[in-house]
């Protein structure tokens, strides 16, 4: 932690950068909320450790106009909200040189009953693969299983009438409340599909219908470009396995393109791009 | 019985119904047509729904509130306003439907409170008919609260978890079942429809502690100072990682901001709606030329808070808020209402 | 400010009138008038409103937009609105044709002290399509002449196409109880026009009207506004006897939706008309 703040004090002193974007102690319930650190002096609330579920790299989507304006950032960033930033500069949401990333080792982070989160559990990138500065030793998830996977497995299962059921059930609880979209960070178009009126593509309402025409378009949207970072799980509060859903994409776009989330700005997403290699027996 | 409550010395005798009369009450009234409302817990958690079955509800009334409130059975999170239909000779338009008898039961006092305050919105010189039939439609059991969650405020606005305001019946469990309160001619009339149910029983009311730190000492100052507060500075950073998704208003008893939109169902027909908004999305209130009043995430944040602790006390004297604590939970950007007034609370004080 | 009554005892509160549309006239390129009447012949009967009171207008199965209703109360059995072509509602209030029907809630908001403004002289000062809330007051008063003094007019537009309701302008310039002064910007002009060229602040200065037993009421772009405020001022006109009506974006047009606030004021309840006076004491949010 102290290399941390060591490194945005200088960072900031020297105006490299003009905001440090991280966790500090959130004042009451004794877990962590987004920093936004402007005064060299005030590097003693950053922290980092396993409460730190936050993906950051939200804030440094174009429609964060607040932030934008604030001037060059830097943002402490772990595995998954690297490639989160990955895919912002991949899509032009942010250039490289305009961002400075404070990469950390992250051997995972926790939910509120103290258990390891389900995406850490299956994590291939502890150690950021996009960064300015390295920080903290290197990580390593103490824990087993993919309880994720097997939801995902649960789900198939299920002939495809049950399913449909179930998940007309889950998405009856959805309001639209927007807390999926706003958290992810690959979702930064500042006019939503759900939001253009001539069409109206997708019914705004919150009925089923409505619900399943926004979590299909938004997931189907994401394809290629999610990173798996479950935030839109942790966001909903009404409970929607959305983390099962994305999940369920990255496992189709590997398997027909055999791709996985990259850190890599410089690789095109898999659905970016055509190749002539691609699968195309879809055609008949 | 939870931590929060403690049994007094003094026995009273009191209408008590068991709590497998009141089960059978329950059953009764769903076997009447009535739409039947309580708690229910799912693996995502503890959420207010209609049942089916007495077995699938959840008693228990400890803990933070369910995830939802109860303005759902008032101002659904979707309802047709009117329907149409093009036809050759012309066009029909058709009202909404009448709404379904209703019976609350397990409410929390923080959600029932929040109703009085809605009714002031929806009968604000017009009457909602909407919301008003619903209101009118429904009875409601409030259970005494138990909850010791660290979000929880309730008593800072003035309420308190034995809080009977705006209940029709308000029900104190005992060892003995749960000792019947009725708050209103509802609750009179529940109370004598299933009169057998309930019997005078000699029992000791458990006495309730005020237990929640206070964080703001004199909200009535708060409110004062906040009516002078727009063009402080601090606004800037109290509302800087708000993500303005919408959470916080779509779980929040109070808030009541709402969508207009037309539905059409095919080329003839379609309902017009009204669905949950929040002032925390930038589209809220975004003009169709491409200006927008409050552009920035703060500016909509500070629009919340002073709705909520300002603007509305000053035309309906209360506060927009119960103290339920529930935006604080749902918020994905961490953001702790009673974070924010406390410290505003501390701005307020430096100010003298 | 008193609100008008609606007569009929609508099933729902947001059930609208049913509108046949009379009469559809092209302001501009972008700007059309629609003349509205009831199809209820005892609504049609029955219904007032005030000046300067707005409805919301809605074609069903695309949705409601609000505008002011621009014709007077002093006229019986019809209302009549006027657009801007701005986005999905507006586009389909234009596909709307002579003899359909479209919906209209209202009267809502309150209205401009036109009991107040007797035996005064009114000065109305109007940019662009902000003369459809402005007619609304000016036929208001022409209608019931002599109970006010003098009537002056300063309205301009970008360019002599852009002006509104150019028939009524001609109406009123030969009209020998209202100074009418037009205006179009510089570089709007065409060799036919016969009025002013000037942005309408100036043109507001060099026409100077006395502010003495007066009251202005103006409406128009927000930049228009900004500049005419202190013409008005140097005038003579204190904020107290200076109206305009204000837009936000709004839903209901009742005060529940919680949209249209700017700071502790509803602009559909505490507006759409305010005196300067009360502008200036509204938060910088609008």
């Amino acid at each position: 932690m102290e290399e941390l703040r060591t490194l945005a004090r200088e960072l900031l002193s020297s105006d490299k950068v003009q905001v440090v974007i991280g966790y500090e102690d959130a004042p009451r319930g004794g877990g962590v909320r987004a920093a936004f650190i402007t005064d060299p002096d005030d590097v003693e609330r950053l922290v980092f450790d396993e409460r730190c579920k936050n993906n950051l790299a939200v804030y440094l989507q174009k429609k964060r106009k607040q932030i934008r304006s604030m001037g060059r950032p830097a943002i402490v960033v772990k595995g998954c909200d690297a490639r989160a930033v990955a895919g912002l500069i991949r899509d032009s949401q942010i250039g490289r040189e305009n961002v400075e990333l404070i990469g950390v080792h992250c051997a995972g982070v926790k939910t509120e009953d103290g258990s390891l989160d389900a995406r850490c559990l299956v994590c291939d990138c502890t150690a950021p693969e996009l960064y300015d500065h390295l920080l903290g030793p290197e990580a390593e998830v103490q824990g087993e299983g993919d309880p994720l996977g097997e939801k995902v497995a649960a789900m198939e299962s299920l002939s495809a009438d049950d399913r449909w059921d179930l998940w007309m059930k889950e998405l009856s609880r959805c309001t639209r409340c927007n807390a999926c979209r706003e958290v992810c960070p690959i979702c930064f178009c500042e006019r939503c599909v759900q939001d253009k009126t001539v069409p109206q593509w997708i019914d705004s309402s919150a009925h089923t219908q409505g619900n399943l025409s926004w979590h299909v378009t938004r997931a189907m949207h994401l394809a290629g470009r999610c990173v798996g970072c479950g935030e839109c799980e942790r966001a909903c509060h009404a409970g929607l396995p959305l983390a099962a859903l994305m999940r369920k994409v990255r496992d189709i776009v590997e398997g027909s393109f055999g791709e996985k989330p990259s850190g890599d700005p410089e690789k095109v997403a898999p659905l970016g791009t055509f190749s002539q290699e691609d699968d195309d027996s879809l055609f008949k | 019985m939870s931590d929060a409550l403690s049994p007094m010395e003094m026995n009273t005798v009191e209408r008590v119904i068991p709590k497998d009369e009141l089960k059978k009450l329950l059953q009764a009234e769903m076997e009447k047509g009535t739409r039947v409302v309580a708690p229910v817990q799912l693996d995502e958690g503890r959420f207010y729904s209609a049942v089916s079955q007495v077995d699938a509800i959840d008693w228990d009334q400890t803990g933070k509130p369910p995830v939802r409130s109860l303005k759902e059975f008032f101002f659904p999170k979707t309802e047709p306003l009117l329907s149409y239909r093009y036809h050759q000779d012309g066009l029909e338009v058709d009202p909404p439907q009448e709404p379904v008898n209703t019976l609350i039961v397990g409410a929390r006092p923080c959600d029932v409170r929040a109703l009085l305050l809605l009714d002031k919105v929806f009968g604000w010189d017009y009457d909602d008919d909407l919301y008003k039939k619903r209101r009118e439609a429904s009875t409601i059991v409030t259970f005494l609260c138990e909850s010791d969650d660290e979000d929880c405020f309730c008593e800072m606005l003035g309420s308190s978890r034995d809080d009977t305001t705006g209940s029709d019946l308000f029900l104190i469990p005992t060892e003995k079942g749960y000792i019947a309160e009725a708050v209103t001619d509802k609750g009179t009339r529940l109370m004598e429809t299933h009169g057998d149910r309930f019997q005078e029983q000699d029992v000791s009311r458990p006495q309730v502690e005020r237990k929640q730190s206070p964080g703001v000492e004199d909200m009535d100052a708060l409110v004062g100072w906040l009516g002078e507060s727009f063009d402080n500075e601090a606004w800037a950073q109290l509302g800087i990682r708000c993500l303005g998704c919408g959470a916080c208003a779509h779980v929040c008893p109070t808030c009541h901001c709402f969508d207009i939109v037309d539905e059409p169902d095919d080329t003839a027909t379609g309902t017009r709606r009204r669905n949950w908004d929040s002032c925390q999305v930038p589209l809220f209130t975004l003009h169709a030329s491409g200006h927008n009043p409050r552009d920035l995430q703060f500016e909509r944040y500070r629009q919340r808070i002073l709705h909520k602790f300002s603007y509305f006390p000053e035309r309906f004297e209360s506060v927009l808020c119960t103290g339920c604590g529930r935006c604080s939970r749902a918020c994905p950007a961490d953001q702790n209402l009673l974070g924010v007034l406390e410290d505003l609370w501390s701005l307020a004080q430096q100010s003298k | 400010m008193e609100s008008g009554a609606a007569v009929q005892v609508k099933q729902s509160l947001y059930m609208p009138y049913l509108m046949r549309v009379a009469d559809r006239i092209d302001e501009t390129p972008d700007i059309r008038t629609l003349r509205l009447e009831f199809q209820d012949p005892g609504v049609a009967e029955g219904f007032q409103f005030d000046a300067g009171q707005f409805g919301l207008y809605g074609v069903f199965g695309e949705g409601e937009s609000t505008f002011c209703i621009a014709s007077p109360p002093t006229r019986k059995g019809y209302i009549e609105c006027s657009f801007k072509l701005a986005g999905k509602v507006t586009s389909a209030l234009r596909r709307i044709e002579v003899g359909e029907i479209i919906g209209f809630r209202g009267p809502y908001g309150n209205s401009f002290p036109i009991e107040e403004m007797k035996d005064k002289n009114i000065v109305f000062v109007a940019g662009g399509i902000g003369l459809a809330p402005v007619r609304c007051v000016i036929w208001n008063v022409l209608d019931r002449r002599d109970e006010f003094n003098d009537v002056t007019i300063v309205y301009g537009a970008r360019t002599v196409a852009d002006l509104v309701y150019k028939r009524e302008l001609k109406e009123w310039e030969e009209r020998g109880d209202v100074t009418l002064i037009k205006a179009v910007d510089p570089g709007g002009e065409t060799e036919e026009w016969d009025g002013k060229v000037g942005f309408v602040p100036t043109v507001l200065g060099e026409t100077a009207p006395s502010s003495e037993n007066a009251v202005a009421i103006m409406c128009g772009p927000p930049i228009m506004i900004k500049f005419t405020l202190p013409v008005l001022s140097e005038l003579g006109f204190t904020p107290n006897r200076v109206y305009t009506t204000l837009e936000n974006k709004m839903k209901c047009g009742l005060g529940k939706c919680g949209r249209c606030n700017i700071g502790s004021v509803y602009v559909c309840k505490d507006g759409p008309v305010f005196t300067c006076e009360e502008m200036n004491k509204l938060p910088d949010e609008y």
